[in-house]
């Protein structure tokens, strides 16, 4: 009787093992990797030692904050993205939405989902967390797709609202 | 199964932990963001991110940190910056923005002198494994623009 397998089996069983990626994958972003989707936002975003935030305040600041995307690790697979949030501003809120720029359609070129948002009166750090159905304009797999976030303005002489950082799951 | 494809098999497992044994790292160009609006205009790309502006200009550079490669195994880190004044000098640090909160902490300073064209920075254990990493450069004034070339990441 033979117990063990063949050697070639083994060998094989190695390689394979050696060659695939058996754990699921994250990647971690820092706020400062966003940057302001409008010209006017240019004169409001900054990015300190807390996040990307906005520095003005009249103005909030809107960003757009691209995607991991590759063959090996598609956009199109992700399956959570927790968003590292602080709302400075007693009397405007975070808005934040899953958005890809459409490669073949006509315009307005860009679909969303998943919008979410921190109320007018909310003070304090929070995370947005975004899974299945929140993603679906990721799901196409040949478009290019970014978080849209919009900071209030700062309020007062503190009241800074930052983009701390974000953490895709695959 | 024959002589030939068991050593082939050997070959390959044995090229794949040699493989293993160098010394991974990444190389980026400065894609780096002024800390202030204000400073936005003075910064461009001309042989790397440099500066026109007659202050020093801080920028941070996100860290790249993923589950393969994670910034808190970094050791390493050399930024690659140009001369072309003779009396600009460079500064670079470490630092992270905690995920809750909104402190921050950063590590000691390197510097660079007119001579030095890349400075070396051990983060330590500034990069850790739950918060948001970056490097903090200070462009100081000369009679010359002067680039952050790019940074490399030994792991």
């Amino acid at each position: 009787m033979r117990l063990l397998p063949p050697l070639h089996v083994v060998l094989a069983a190695i390689v394979t093992s050696v060659a695939a990626p058996a754990h699921a994958q994250w990647t971690r972003h820092h706020g400062g990797e966003c940057i302001p989707q409008l010209p006017a936002s240019l004169g409001t975003f900054a990015v300190t030692m807390a996040g990307a935030t906005s520095a003005d305040p009249g103005w909030g600041v809107d960003l757009v904050c691209a995607s991991d995307d590759s063959d090996e690790y598609p956009d199109s697979a992700v399956t959570r993205v927790r968003i590292y949030l602080y709302d400075g501003s007693p009397t405007d809120k975070i808005t934040l939405s899953v958005c890809t720029v459409v490669r073949d359609a006509p315009p307005p070129f860009v679909r969303c989902s998943g919008t979410t948002e921190t109320t007018d009166s909310f003070v304090g750090a929070t995370v947005f967390t975004l899974s299945g159905d929140d993603l679906d304009a990721w799901r196409q797999g040949y478009d290019f797709g970014y978080l849209y976030i919009w900071l209030p303005a700062k309020s007062g002489a503190t009241g800074f609202s930052y983009v701390k950082g974000w953490i895709t799951e695959q | 199964m024959s002589m030939k494809l068991a050593a082939a098999i050997v070959m390959l497992i044995a090229g794949s932990a040699v493989g293993a044994q160098a010394e991974p790292w990444s190389r980026h160009a400065p894609l780096c963001r002024t800390v202030y609006p204000s400073n936005q205009p003075d910064v461009y790309f001309w042989v790397g991110l440099a500066s026109g502006s007659p202050y020093d200009v801080t920028v941070i550079c996100p860290i790249p940190d993923t589950s393969d490669r994670p910034d808190s195994q970094i050791t390493e880190v050399r930024v690659y910056v140009s001369h072309y004044s003779i009396i600009s000098s460079f500064s670079v640090r470490a630092c992270r923005t905690a995920r809750t909160g909104l402190e921050s902490v950063c590590g000691p300073l390197a510097w660079s002198s007119s001579q030095t064209n890349v400075i070396t920075l051990n983060p330590g254990s500034i990069w850790q494994p739950t918060d948001f990493g970056y490097l903090e450069v200070t462009i100081g004034t000369g009679d010359a623009p002067d680039p952050i070339q790019g940074y490399v990441l030994v792991y």
